[in-house]
């Protein structure tokens, strides 16, 4: 059995005052408390330990003081740089943060890592990012993910030089689904989710960045 | 002599023994799927992809040990949410594996080229 430091720690009061005392926090499906890990777009990063259930308005407006210069929120990322965007509406910042409930609105909560982003990050330059980051941990060894996160990769690079056309944004598409459920374990399938979710949600970011305009 | 295991390939069953990995056993009966980095002489590793196929096991209710049947009386097979790689999945008894199907051959063809 592997444990990680987050399922240790609730052993203790587990122990101490019982399962039952455990189950009255979070939600009936997701019992217990989780560690959220803000950051991004926020006044007050940092870990806080929340019931699960516990909504997205109230861990970034009233625990992480919102966002910098009273700028709107644009979207979060519930599980770190893996996770598929949720564009931030009011519904969505009022979704309990529960393993079901995230997963309703087409994410998932994963390691509760939330990073928050507000209107002025483009999702272009966000996929560049994650992408080279997960092209950079990639082991190499299966075909889809060095070569998937190889080429994405270099898409991004050319829409955000301001180099690419409209068919390079369907290709990125392309190449980041053709990946999908092909890898041989969960980096690469990963590494697609942040570039699949913000072509769908947000593809007038990249383009806004296709045809030779730049920033 | 090893134990022999009988599966379904593209509604043909073979019988192979015990250990035999699933491209060999679609070799068996003349169902090539394409393998790259697979080499019958060294150790499977499931590296290039190439030979991701459809693999669905029985059924078995938990409790019993006994399979699961639907009504007309054939066993459930339940397929997983992944495609399965034939050069590193042995085989098992009662096995069914689709090498052809319009999920196997839409994650071998390169879509960047084509309509979808």
């Amino acid at each position: 059995m592997i444990n990680n430091v987050e399922t240790l720690t609730n052993l203790p009061p587990i122990v101490q005052q019982g399962v039952t005392w455990f189950r009255e926090h979070g939600t009936e499906k997701s019992p217990g408390v989780k560690i959220f890990s803000l950051s991004g777009c926020i006044n007050n990063p940092g870990n806080y330990e929340l019931p699960l259930g516990a909504t997205f308005r109230q861990l970034i407006y009233d625990l992480g003081g919102g966002i910098p210069e009273g700028r709107a929120i644009k979207a979060i990322m519930a599980a770190g740089a893996s996770s598929a965007l949720i564009p931030a509406t009011d519904a969505a910042l009022d979704t309990p943060m529960d393993y079901e409930s995230v997963a309703n609105l087409g994410a998932s909560l994963g390691s509760a890592s939330v990073i928050v982003l507000d209107e002025t990050v483009s999702m272009s330059w966000l996929a560049q990012k994650t992408t080279h980051f997960f092209k950079h941990e990639s082991c190499g060894k299966c075909t889809p993910c060095r070569e998937g996160t190889y080429w994405m990769a270099h898409i991004l690079d050319r829409i955000e030089d301001g180099q690419a056309s409209a068919n390079d944004v369907d290709l990125l598409f392309t190449v980041a689904r053709q990946m999908q459920n092909k890898c041989l374990c969960a980096l690469g399938e990963f590494s697609t989710m942040p570039v699949v979710s913000s072509i769908e949600k947000f593809r007038g970011d990249f383009l806004a960045r296709v045809d030779g305009q730049t920033r | 002599m090893a134990k022999m295991v009988t599966l379904t390939i593209d509604n043909q069953p073979v019988t192979v023994p015990q250990g035999t990995v699933v491209v060999d056993a679609a070799k068996k009966i003349g169902n090539d799927i394409p393998v790259f980095c697979y080499h019958p002489k060294m150790e499977p590793v499931g590296m290039c992809r190439v030979c991701l196929v459809e693999i669905g096991r029985p059924m078995v209710d938990r409790a019993t040990g006994q399979p699961l049947m639907n009504e007309d009386g054939t066993v459930k097979v339940q397929f997983g949410p992944k495609l399965e790689t034939g050069c590193t999945t042995p085989v098992s008894e009662g096995m069914v594996v689709h090498t052809q199907t319009d999920g196997v051959t839409a994650a071998r063809k390169d879509r960047s080229t084509s309509d979808e």
